[in-house]
């Protein structure tokens, strides 16, 4: 399995159980989150304003864990007044009475520094996401299969595409996890330091996905499939996360790793316009030729291509604390035998 | 893994330094012109000293690429080293239809019908002879599913000798 961590990894997977400074997740008593700032919708940009009197405003390098450690920051605070205006444009949620019935599940904001490759701070990102692991399955999702692409299908279209000379395009969809339509009903608390003083009691019933929820994965490959299938892609039947698009005398293939998506084809006039029309439905960047995919670093050569995980390995030397430890030519010991605590069988040779 | 001794925790760290001696490694991709799967399977028998199962693996190329493969512990006892080699070879049969459909799905046409190469001669006889050896009868599924692909010339079976 690769470590994607590094990768725009949408946080999902990474979120601690429950974080030990923000209230915990209560279902039945929904509005128990008493934050020190109540904001509403309409004061966003004059807190921004007022700020500069109440927060510190020198740039902290460090990423807070709780909303109370963040709020002191007018970094943050901007941070995090960026993303409640991007879920308010993209319509995610709408404000509802809490009714007793609802299984109401918490949010809570991740701080996350972009750094530029030197190590220089690009900008303060504040993701609000959804406490999913209090959702209920049947009540506020059912199916959370995602596919992902299988690691032979890469290497099998990697190699066609380097025999037949064709480019291969790395597109990055932005916030693809915010772009899934809900089918439950999915209801939650609203965002800590962003309740509405005049609704306080309301609860947000969520239109589309956030980042956190269990169906949030899928919602979004379902969006994307339905596209692609819509512009003339067909999905394998061996590996649904591969679509192929073929008109005859062309081909073009698109393998999708969540929010990784991976463009070739025969033709590159043709892949620039299905690159124009992808990103005419998604906010999307085209990477170009790609050099990094799912944590496997990518060198074109002269013969073709060359994978490595460098960086990979050396985040899990540096996590293991074990960078300056002498390599071995072989990861298991010839000699030293490990059995099991009750070992019963005896070696006949 | 539920209780971890320390000869355990001193083999995770040799992967790990292991690994770091693999930093410098790739995995090339190269340009080919001969598009056509083949495979390689083998198995050790009775490999492991605890419940005395076999591991066998197998590796997939594409022309000169390798596209897939594994190793691993099978999952029952075979009772001789044929029936390990045969396990390896039904699953390395198995990879390779997946990926012959997968070819045909992104419309690459087959030059020739995929080759595997297993290094035992007992198997190769297994997968081609419609004689049902009584020391092979516990292994009908496995033996019917790489035959009958055999039959229908999806695949060929080949010999190898293990020098080479």
């Amino acid at each position: 399995m690769v470590d994607l961590s590094f990768y725009q990894l949408p946080q999902v997977s990474s979120l601690p159980p429950s974080s030990p400074v923000s209230p915990p997740a209560r279902s039945n008593h929904p509005m128990t989150l008493k934050p020190r700032q109540p904001k509403t919708a309409n004061l966003v940009a004059s807190t921004a304003a007022t700020s500069a009197s109440t927060r510190v405003l020198h740039s902290p390098s460090f990423e807070p864990i709780a909303f109370s450690d963040a709020d002191r920051y007018a970094v943050w605070n901007n941070a995090m007044c960026d993303e409640i205006a991007a879920l308010r444009s993209n319509h995610t949620w709408s404000l509802v009475p809490f009714h007793s019935s609802m299984n109401v599940v918490g949010s809570r904001w991740v701080y996350r520094i972009k750094r530029r490759v030197d190590g220089s701070i690009e900008r303060y990102k504040a993701r609000l996401v959804a406490r999913g692991f209090t959702q209920q399955e049947g009540i506020d999702y059912s199916e959370t299969f995602s596919p992902v692409i299988k690691q032979a299908t890469v290497r099998l279209v990697f190699s066609i595409a380097v025999s037949r000379n064709w480019k291969i395009h790395q597109l990055d969809i932005h916030n693809a996890f915010l772009i899934g339509v809900l089918t439950k009903e999915v209801y939650m608390k609203q965002p800590p330091g962003f309740v509405d003083s005049s609704l306080p009691s309301h609860v947000c019933k969520l239109h589309k996905s956030l980042y956190g929820l269990k169906q949030a994965p899928r919602a979004w490959y379902t969006c994307l499939s339905d596209f692609l299938l819509s512009i003339g892609f067909r999905a394998s039947k061996v590996d649904t996360s591969l679509f192929i698009l073929s008109d005859g005398t062309n081909i073009f293939y698109l393998l999708v790793y969540v929010d990784d998506i991976l463009l070739t084809g025969s033709n590159s006039a043709m892949l620039h316009h299905l690159i124009q029309l992808l990103s005419s439905e998604f906010k999307l960047r085209d990477l170009g030729a790609f050099h990094y995919f799912l944590g496997i670093e990518v060198q074109s050569t002269g013969m073709g291509l060359m994978l490595r995980q460098h960086k990979y390995i050396f985040d899990i030397l540096t996590r293991a604390g074990m960078t300056s430890y002498k390599p071995v030519d072989t990861p298991v010991s010839p000699s030293k035998v490990i059995l099991l605590p009750d070992h019963s069988f005896f070696d006949p040779t | 893994m539920h209780a971890p001794t320390d000869s355990h925790w001193a083999a995770v760290k040799r992967i790990l330094r292991y690994l770091k001696g693999t930093t410098s490694y790739g995995f090339h991709i190269t340009r080919g012109s001969f598009f056509a799967l083949h495979g390689f399977t083998d198995a050790d028998w009775a490999g492991s000293i605890d419940d005395r199962k076999s591991t066998g693996g197998y590796l997939v190329f594409f022309g000169q690429t390798p596209i897939s493969w594994k190793s691993g512990k099978q999952r029952t006892v075979a009772r001789s080293s044929t029936e390990a080699e045969y396990k390896a070879l039904a699953d390395g049969t198995a990879e390779v239809i997946w990926l012959q459909y997968l070819l045909t799905d992104l419309q690459v046409p087959s030059v020739s019908a995929p080759t595997i190469w297993c290094d035992n001669l007992g198997a190769t006889y297994l997968s081609a002879n419609p004689i049902f050896h009584a020391c092979t009868k516990h292994v009908e599924v496995d033996y019917h599913f790489v035959r009958d692909r055999v039959a229908k010339k999806e695949i060929q079976i080949r010999f190898v000798p293990s020098r080479d």
